[in-house]
């Protein structure tokens, strides 16, 4: 409890200061913003083999995924999770992280406290957390700290 | 006579008086910036106080508007911006070397611990708090632990040697999980390497698909169902492996994990001390 | 006794010449500031701003200098602080006038940051106070709520109460007659897969979940016919019901989606072309 007093207090001070950082006149006040993320479709800046890869993954979302509602309870989306995995890593180890993410999909228990970062009404898992690199993961935590802990 | 230095008196006096005034009329003087710079600090208004301050050294200069933009950076925790503002001061003895406990605080925010450690090797002996401060870095995950605890534990005094201890005993013996036990605990029974790293549920359905798709793939092998057999033996392997490496995976994160609650319990210890810096300069009275 | 009277009076023309330099140098701070302002670096107006407040050892620009934060902060966008100011202006207004004119200002940074219940509250207080005069146009800053509300059929209502406010009306009656019914493309999409695309303009997605839906009914009632339970049951389950739902999910998304559209296409019509009083 007291952390998470500590942290709300030190949250407060920085929030109640919106001069610490120089800002701008914002335009287009008036328009509401839109929540949902888009598919990437586009096959821009990659190689015979990503955009073959890639290709591949936009019919799965073209035929199927796009049409079979938003089942998904993660962000980034199991197909493309195995998209940036394989871009990331390598082939086999992406496949690996995909069939770990289906398993961890087909969890339904304690999502809320296992995956706390919630963006667009999905819980981010991103492919960064399961690179075997625990520098990576301590950077999440830094950026998404969970104050429950 | 008498006249005489009576009016030469009021024309001093009504000098003075339009001084006062006059300030009034240069609001970018050197003092009205001073002036206005110190009352954004005081307001917490810090980036402008900087600006001002910035503004002000063009003309005047002075140590501590110096230190106050490096303690502007400190409060907006822009640490690598105060570290830059103080570290030329550090030798400044003005405000009790507030430029140098500051620039510590500014290492230690940055995580900066090497530096830390080299200015430790020039100042430590004088100032305890800043050996203090290096000692308490040594408790940062991956940070070199004397291993001797007697030798650690004399950097401090008798108010901090309970917590400080408690930190000691945490740091020298961490909670972590072996990737390698995780992986080789999934590859024998699927699952019980990612209950071993703390996610019990994710184990549980591990075990359960796996099992599942074994299960299937023996019974059509039994039935004779060749095509489907495969299949789901296929399927069962590929899901096997994927809970071999996630168990690993997940032994990661359990131990990042256990870095970022122990580095989150050493900070909020460090900023109810201060740092071990004592109290801040009193730039508001 | 010529020459000490000579004396005090040279002495009160010093004095007077200071303070009205001091005055001067204030105006021209005041006049700096709105500069910037009309420039439009709202951040570095603010420094200047409160540097006017700092040194107005009288209060004489504490009332304009605090409206103008208020303003500065709006058009940044940061409107808690601009609710702040505008109320720091609106303690220290000289006269109702003013004091009208720095409430109508915070109920229009409510109606911005979209804190709807503040607004009507506002507008309802300010309506009710007899004195202020704003009765008149209440339900042209009601209307305003509604429109940031995305409630174009109650914000016609409320323009059409005066006859200035008809373009206001027609606007608001027109985003309203375009936008599609949530609850239409869900139903028609219940009743018939594919119907709701159909309906809010998505061609594509609308063909192929009637090609997905009747493929996997068919293999089930198929399945079932030919007493093959488990595989019927086992293509409705993860199949046919996973494309059905998938179907009634997409007409709502899309209908949403184009109503954000459009809602988007009206306000960014009454941000940049609408020359009336707004927000």
């Amino acid at each position: 409890m007291k952390y998470l007093l500590t942290a709300l207090l030190l949250t407060a001070s920085v929030f109640a200061q919106t001069d610490w950082e120089k800002w701008n006149k914002k335009e287009n006040p008036y328009l509401i913003e839109k929540n949902s993320a888009s598919r990437d479709y586009s096959l821009a800046g990659k190689n015979a083999v990503d955009a073959a890869a890639k290709i591949v993954i936009m019919g799965y979302w073209f035929f199927i995924s796009d049409l079979d509602g938003d089942n998904c309870p993660f962000a980034p989306t199991c197909s493309a999770f195995l998209l940036q995995s394989v871009k990331e890593t390598n082939i086999l180890k992406g496949t690996l992280m995909f069939g770990d993410r289906f398993l961890r999909d087909a969890n339904v228990f304690n999502r809320d406290a296992h995956y706390y970062v919630v963006k667009n009404n999905r819980h981010y898992d991103p492919v960064a957390n399961y690179m075997l690199d625990k520098e990576k993961v301590k950077s999440f935590f830094d950026k998404y700290p969970d104050y429950s802990k | 006579m008498k006249s005489y230095c009576f009016l030469l008196l009021l024309i001093a006096a009504s000098i003075v008086h339009g001084q006062d005034t006059v300030q009034y009329n240069i609001f970018h003087s050197p003092s009205n910036i001073r002036l206005f710079a110190d009352d954004l600090f005081c307001k917490h208004d810090y980036l402008r106080s900087v600006d001002e301050y910035e503004n002000y050294l063009k003309m005047v200069n002075s140590d501590t508007v110096k230190i106050k933009i490096g303690y502007s950076y400190l409060y907006m925790e822009k640490s690598k911006e105060a570290g830059l503002k103080l570290k030329p001061e550090i030798d400044n003895p003005v405000l009790e070397h507030a430029a140098l406990k500051g620039y510590c605080r500014s290492l230690f925010m940055d995580e900066n611990y090497c530096e830390l450690k080299n200015v430790n090797d020039k100042y430590g002996l004088t100032f305890p708090a800043v050996a203090k401060l290096n000692a308490f870095a040594g408790l940062m995950p991956d940070m070199e632990l004397s291993k001797d605890k007697t030798d650690f534990m004399k950097n401090f005094g008798n108010d901090e040697y309970g917590s400080i201890s408690g930190f000691y005993e945490k740091a020298s013996n961490p909670r972590y999980a072996s990737p390698l036990k995780a992986a080789l605990l999934s590859a024998v029974i699927p699952g019980a390497g990612k209950i071993y790293a703390g996610q019990t549920s994710d184990g549980i359905i591990s075990a359960a698909i796996t099992g599942l798709f074994a299960f299937l793939a023996y019974d059509n092998f039994h039935a004779s169902h060749k095509f489907r057999a495969w299949l789901f033996t296929g399927i069962g392997s590929f899901f096997y492996s994927s809970t071999v490496y996630g168990s690993a995976a997940q032994a990661v994160i359990h131990n990042a994990e256990v870095d970022y609650k122990f580095t989150i319990e050493l900070k909020s210890f460090l900023a109810g001390v201060n740092y071990f810096m004592g109290k801040d300069p009193e730039f508001c009275k | 006794m010529k020459k000490d009277t000579a004396i005090l009076l040279l002495f009160i023309v010093l004095l007077g010449k200071a303070e009205t330099r001091a005055q001067d140098e204030l105006a021209r701070q005041y006049e700096y500031a709105c500069l910037l302002m009309q420039k439009g670096n709202y951040y570095d107006a603010v420094t200047e701003f409160k540097r006017l407040l700092f040194f107005d050892m009288r209060n004489k620009y504490k009332f304009v200098a605090n409206s103008r934060l208020g303003e500065c902060y709006k058009q940044g966008a940061k409107y808690a602080d601009a609710v702040f100011y505008l109320n720091v202006a609106l303690q220290n207004s000289p006269g109702n006038k003013e004091r009208l004119i720095m409430k109508k200002e915070i109920i229009k940074v409510n109606i911005l940051r979209r804190s709807f219940d503040n607004a009507l509250q506002q507008i309802y207080e300010l309506e009710k106070d007899t004195t202020s005069g704003f009765a008149e146009e209440a339900d042209y800053w009601r209307g305003w709520t509604y429109i940031f509300e995305d409630d174009w059929e109650k914000a016609a209502e409320c323009f059409s109460k005066k006859q200035d406010w008809q373009e206001l009306k027609k606007i608001c009656v027109e985003t309203d007659k375009h936008k599609y019914s949530v609850t239409m493309a869900k139903l028609l999409s219940v009743f018939l897969p594919g119907s709701g695309q159909f309906y809010t303009g998505n061609y594509m997605s609308g063909i192929m979940s009637v090609g997905w839906n009747f493929l996997w009914g068919y293999i089930s009632v198929n399945s079932l016919i030919e007493n093959r339970v488990f595989d019927g049951l086992m293509t409705a389950n993860f199949l046919l019901l996973r494309f059905y739902l998938g179907n009634v999910q997409n007409a709502e998304k899309f209908a949403e989606n184009r109503n954000l559209e459009i809602t988007n296409k009206a306000l960014n019509y009454l941000q940049n072309n609408f020359n009336g009083e707004k927000p």
